[in-house]
């Protein structure tokens, strides 16, 4: 068991592994917790689309694939943002041409370069082994920012997000805000993009904290549990795909998922059998608390 | 002299000049000009679709104006940061994101506490206080889903008290509600009022209006009537905001 944990860490290339998942997975955790509670999947998922053309050009370029999607991911944000504001096209009209004309971009960009075709798969779907030190930096770097302006702003992300009417009467620049998390999304997708890949992306930005979400009704907790359940699917999964030798990012989408449906079934207030047992009981699950004369328990 | 001057008092006169917004083209409303001084709650009466709503968000800086303006006390409302409270339609808020009660009512306290800061422990004191005024003191660490209506109604108005507003803006909040949480919010519609801070109400509801208004306006895509409630809340008026809409049983 000891050497199941230990062999793998003889190799370089395991251990920067090993940090690279680490960082993304609280990174895209916490962040995601944000995508989860504003439904922001489907834009989550454009993102990482988006910046596939990026991608491509680094690569072209010989260049860390961190510059070109850091550079589409900002391109994007504020496309979809500017789009949107027209009142004639809804949000997710907005996101859909933007995100698929970039995708098809990167796509004709690729059609133009048989060299690249070779390495189609690694760019798809991220290559975690071959993550260098200069990319460890660079996720560590980008992720720091993130997490400061996302703890920084933590209070107003979070009115922005339960009563956007309220942050608007209170004063505060709700357009600005929702940008400045759009940035924070896009950066995030952007720095663990080399994990699993634009295709697999968003299952680390969603699937934690929707697993969280099942465990907590408080936004502290689930951000910690989010962040736990990120790193430790991240970390596991990693070990699994060594030991099993199956693709890496892949295998660490699917320990998340595990944990998504272990939470769904076994959760201790919203889990399919605590609603089930409270059902049997008679009791419903939303029961009220009668402060007042509110109308009274059958009696 | 004796006791201090309320935190809530208005500095001056709500003022609506000449405003114009809407979303689009339905709901749009134009010319509303009308004055609540502190103290005073102002009633907004009118069809569904007459542009009440659409007025009380263009008031609280949540909807753009396209012409006029709104002032307190001569100047724009975002002169005061955080002294604004709007009272949503409990619809129009996810019950299901995860924050308790307290957490919602320390919310009004956002902008008072500042950017980078956390909540301070007068903020604390003041959302539990107001949390205790409406009854669900003890009940602040339960989620927002654990409650009934009329008390999610409640943690509502927490959230403004907490605000120490000069101005109270509450939209169609005795919809849907019994009859002891009507008495909770009749009264503390005039506690607000009490204090100084300047109520503005748009509701469906005659008798509530009767029962807290000072003034009353009518609204039909623009302002048909307003004034005191004893010379304006007449047959003549709401025929002419609800167009035959409504039958007038004098």
């Amino acid at each position: 068991m000891i050497a199941w944990i230990t062999e793998p860490l003889a190799y370089d290339f395991f251990v920067r592994a090993l940090l690279e998942i680490a960082i993304v997975g609280v990174l895209c955790g916490l962040v995601g917790c944000f995508v989860v509670l504003r439904g922001l999947a489907f834009i989550g998922d454009a993102l990482s689309h988006a910046v596939f053309p990026g991608v491509v050009l680094s690569y072209l370029a010989g260049q860390s694939i961190l510059i070109g999607a850091f550079i589409f991911g900002g391109l994007t944000a504020l496309a979809v943002g500017v789009v949107s504001r027209s009142r004639r096209v809804s949000e997710d009209s907005a996101i859909g041409v933007v995100f698929a004309a970039f995708f098809a971009l990167g796509v004709a960009i690729i059609s133009r370069h048989s060299g690249v075709k070779r390495d189609l798969g690694s760019l798809l779907f991220g290559s975690i082994l071959g993550v260098s030190n200069a990319d460890l930096v660079a996720t560590a770097v980008i992720g720091l920012i993130v997490l400061v302006v996302l703890f920084a702003l933590l209070k107003e992300l979070t009115l922005v997000a339960f009563d956007p009417t309220l942050a608007k009467s209170l004063g505060y620049p709700t357009f600005r805000l929702d940008l400045v998390l759009l940035m924070l999304i896009s950066a995030t997708i952007v720095a663990s993009l080399q994990t699993v890949g634009n295709i697999l992306i968003l299952a680390l930005v969603v699937t934690p904290p929707a697993t969280a979400r099942l465990l907590t009704d408080r936004l502290d907790r689930m951000l910690a549990y989010s962040a736990l359940i990120g790193i430790g699917s991240g970390v596991g999964g990693l070990y699994v795909s060594f030991h099993a030798d199956t693709a890496a990012g892949a295998i660490i989408v699917l320990c998340s998922t595990l944990c998504f449906f272990l939470a769904l079934i076994f959760a201790p207030t919203h889990g399919l059998l605590a609603v089930r047992i409270q059902a049997t009981r008679g009791e419903h699950h939303e029961h009220h608390f009668h402060a007042e004369s509110e109308e009274p328990p059958h009696g | 002299m004796t006791a201090p001057p309320s935190p809530m008092h208005a500095p001056g006169a709500l003022e609506v000049r000449d405003l114009e917004a809407g979303y689009g083209g339905t709901f749009a409303i134009t010319d509303v000009d009308f004055r609540v001084e502190p103290g005073q709650v102002a009633g907004l009466v009118g069809p569904n679709g007459g542009g009440k709503s659409t007025l009380l968000k263009s008031i609280a800086g949540v909807l753009d104006l396209r012409h006029g303006g709104v002032t307190l006390d001569h100047r724009g409302l975002g002169m005061y940061p955080g002294r604004i409270a709007f009272v949503p339609q409990r619809e129009e808020v996810n019950w299901d994101f995860p924050v308790t009660a307290h957490d919602v009512v320390l919310m009004g306290r956002t902008r008072a506490a500042g950017w980078l800061h956390r909540p301070s422990r007068e903020d604390r004191a003041l959302a539990s206080a107001a949390l205790e005024r409406f009854g669900l003191g003890g009940l602040g660490d339960r989620h927002i889903s654990q409650f009934s209506g009329g008390q999610q109604q409640r943690i509502f108005f927490a959230r403004a008290l907490a605000q120490q507003p000069f101005v109270v803006l509450l939209d169609e909040v005795f919809t849907g509600v019994d009859t002891t949480n009507r008495a909770i919010f009749r009264d503390a519609i005039r506690e607000f009022a009490d204090a100084g801070a300047i109520v503005v109400l748009a509701t469906h509801d005659f008798d509530e209006l009767q029962a807290v208004c000072d003034t009353v306006g009518f609204i039909n895509r623009g302002l048909v009537a307003y004034g005191t409630l004893a010379t304006t809340f007449t047959p003549e008026n709401l025929r002419a905001a609800y167009g035959g809409q409504v039958a007038v049983i004098a």
